[in-house]
């Protein structure tokens, strides 16, 4: 049995506005394992980003409780580095700046922080981009140096909202590959959002899918591929195929109270 | 069917001018700049020459219509004192200059700081911002001449009531920007910098707000400082007996309508050469950006 790392239980989030009230979130429960590769899984609106945020400790629930090594989660802290969908890094500091920009690096005497910058950099595969600004650089590289500055921080976990998004096809391909190196090299463990079925059979040991309206997690899938995983091969094309079938399930036919399937098609006039 | 040999030609001398129009396009960014110096001379030039024509004919009273080389030798004696034609202003420019430019100078360090550190502190805080801003937005719509009264009133005559009219009228626009910046902070910029461990305010401010709001504080500054200019030249022809503003008032009092010209330019040509210098800061500090 693997130690649980971050947990959350019945936890429930709703965004109240002045004209409504939404539940994002409904009684979830979800365990991550230490040093595990879980990826939340759903179509858009299903709350998955909500729950990263909870455990990032940028939003508070409206009940229940997140945990982080057996301690509950009050607000953000360096033991969650964040990966957002967009870059989010400092247009004002240089690309060796930004991945020193940690507090727990800042701590650390000026030689030693060189050396920090050098290795993260190195990882992402951006050596010799130090003196950068983040406005210099594409996209999928922007990315990197986010990659970069988070885990240069030490963090414990690495949260990731749907970090390659915004990404084109090749630079997406290219940074998937690149981050399970880097996960197998680290041992982080990853919370990893997204909305594409075949990043998620590509990255995650774990996979939680997601339904929407309210949010909650459906089902969990493990993953047992050996890496490096091939997205042609027959196994992986499979699971792919059983996913798809779990995530159109639940995102077409909303499950009614009694059990039975409603088809929500889109209304025609 | 292949092309002919005439057809290639035909082709060739199509297209020929179109290459020779690129070519004149890339001889280079100088080229282009002096094309547009050129367009932008075609007014001046041509007023300066009717201005030299007027005066030359005396069509009108050269008193209050000098003509442009009488301004421009007027000009030169106020800078160096060659010919004693600007009387009392022969020669003494640079003494004016830096009176205006002092004046400038501690007002506008004045009202600036004071503009940004209030733009922070009710960007920042809430209760601050309940508290300072009405009482802001409702001294804003007073024109800063309309203070000119009650600052010679309170402060009497000479550099005091200029210097307040100028922290004035640079507070206004500093105050406004900087809150702007303040306020628009990027969240997600707010979110990477907790969860890098700053996660109190103080560190929220120095790691993230500061550097997002610091264009707008350009921003403002730069437009403070033309605004200092407004103010010290209205504040000089009534408060002190030195600086641009009072050279221009002082001589329209004598009908020296060639002195008048001559400190508008001066006072044109060092507000702009203030602005280039607030700008070439603006570029340094803000290097991200350019």
């Amino acid at each position: 049995m693997q130690q649980v790392k971050l947990s959350c239980s019945r936890v429930r989030k709703m965004f109240v506005s002045a004209s409504s009230e939404t539940l994002a979130l409904d009684e979830t429960s979800l365990d991550v394992h230490d040093g595990e590769f879980l990826c939340l899984l759903g179509p858009s609106g299903c709350g998955k980003t909500t729950i990263l945020n909870l455990f990032a400790g940028f939003e508070r629930p409206t009940s229940g409780t997140l945990w982080l090594n057996n301690k509950s989660i009050q607000g953000p802290g360096m033991d969650r580095g964040v990966i957002f969908q967009e870059h989010a890094l400092f247009p004002w500091l240089t690309v060796g700046d930004n991945v020193a920009s940690g507090k727990r690096v800042q701590a650390q005497p000026a030689e030693r922080r060189g050396t920090v910058v050098g290795r993260y950099l190195a990882m992402v595969g951006l050596t010799g981009f130090e003196n950068h600004y983040p406005r210099q650089l594409s996209g999928g590289m922007r990315q990197r140096v986010a990659i970069a500055r988070g885990l240069a921080n030490e963090p414990e976990v690495l949260l990731m909202d749907e970090p390659f998004a915004a990404l084109d096809a090749i630079s997406r391909g290219l940074l998937q590959v690149e981050l399970v190196r880097i996960w197998e090299l680290t041992r982080k463990t990853i919370v990893f959002v997204t909305h594409n079925i075949e990043e998620a059979v590509l990255l995650a040991d774990r996979v939680a899918i997601m339904t929407s309206r309210p949010g909650r997690v459906r089902d969990i899938l493990e993953i047992n591929l050996a890496r490096p995983r091939d997205v042609n091969g027959v196994e992986f094309n499979a699971i792919e195929k059983h996913l798809r079938e779990l995530v159109v399930d639940q995102s077409v036919f909303g499950k009614q109270a009694d059990g039975s399937h409603r088809m929500t098609a889109p209304v025609s006039r | 069917m292949s092309p002919t040999d005439q057809d290639i030609d035909r082709e060739c001398l199509r297209s020929a001018p179109s290459i020779r129009l690129r070519g004149w396009m890339s001889a280079g960014l100088w080229q282009q700049r002096a094309i547009s110096f050129l367009y932008a001379m075609i007014l001046p030039a041509t007023a300066a020459i009717a201005w030299q024509v007027v005066g030359d004919l005396h069509l009108l009273p050269p008193i209050i219509f000098p003509s442009l080389s009488k301004i421009a030798s007027t000009t030169l004696d106020t800078l160096t004192g060659y010919s004693g034609t600007s009387e009392w202003y022969s020669g003494k420019w640079y003494v004016h200059a830096v009176a205006s430019l002092g004046r400038v100078l501690v007002g506008f360090v004045i009202g600036g700081s004071l503009g940004t550190m209030c733009g922070i502190l009710v960007g920042m805080f809430e209760r601050v911002h309940k508290i300072l801003d009405p009482s802001i937005q409702m001294l804003r719509p007073i024109p800063v001449v309309a203070w000119i009264p009650l600052a010679v009133a309170w402060f009497g005559i000479g550099n005091p009531p200029a210097v307040f009219l100028i922290a004035l009228g640079t507070f206004f626009p500093t105050y406004l920007n900087t809150l702007h910046g303040v306020r628009y902070v990027d969240p997600i910029l707010v979110r990477a910098s907790q969860m890098l461990g700053y996660t109190s305010g103080w560190e929220k401010f120095r790691t993230v707000v500061l550097w997002s709001a610091l264009p707008n504080i350009f921003t403002g500054l730069r437009v403070g400082l033309g605004i200092a200019w407004i103010c010290v030249a209205t504040a000089e022809m009534l408060a002190v007996k030195s600086g641009f503003g009072y050279l221009l008032w002082d001589s329209y009092n004598f009908l020296r309508v060639d002195l008048i010209i001559t400190g508008m330019i001066s006072i044109a040509a060092v507000g702009f050469l203030s602005d280039r210098l607030m700008l070439l800061v603006q570029r340094t500090v803000l290097k991200w950006e350019s």
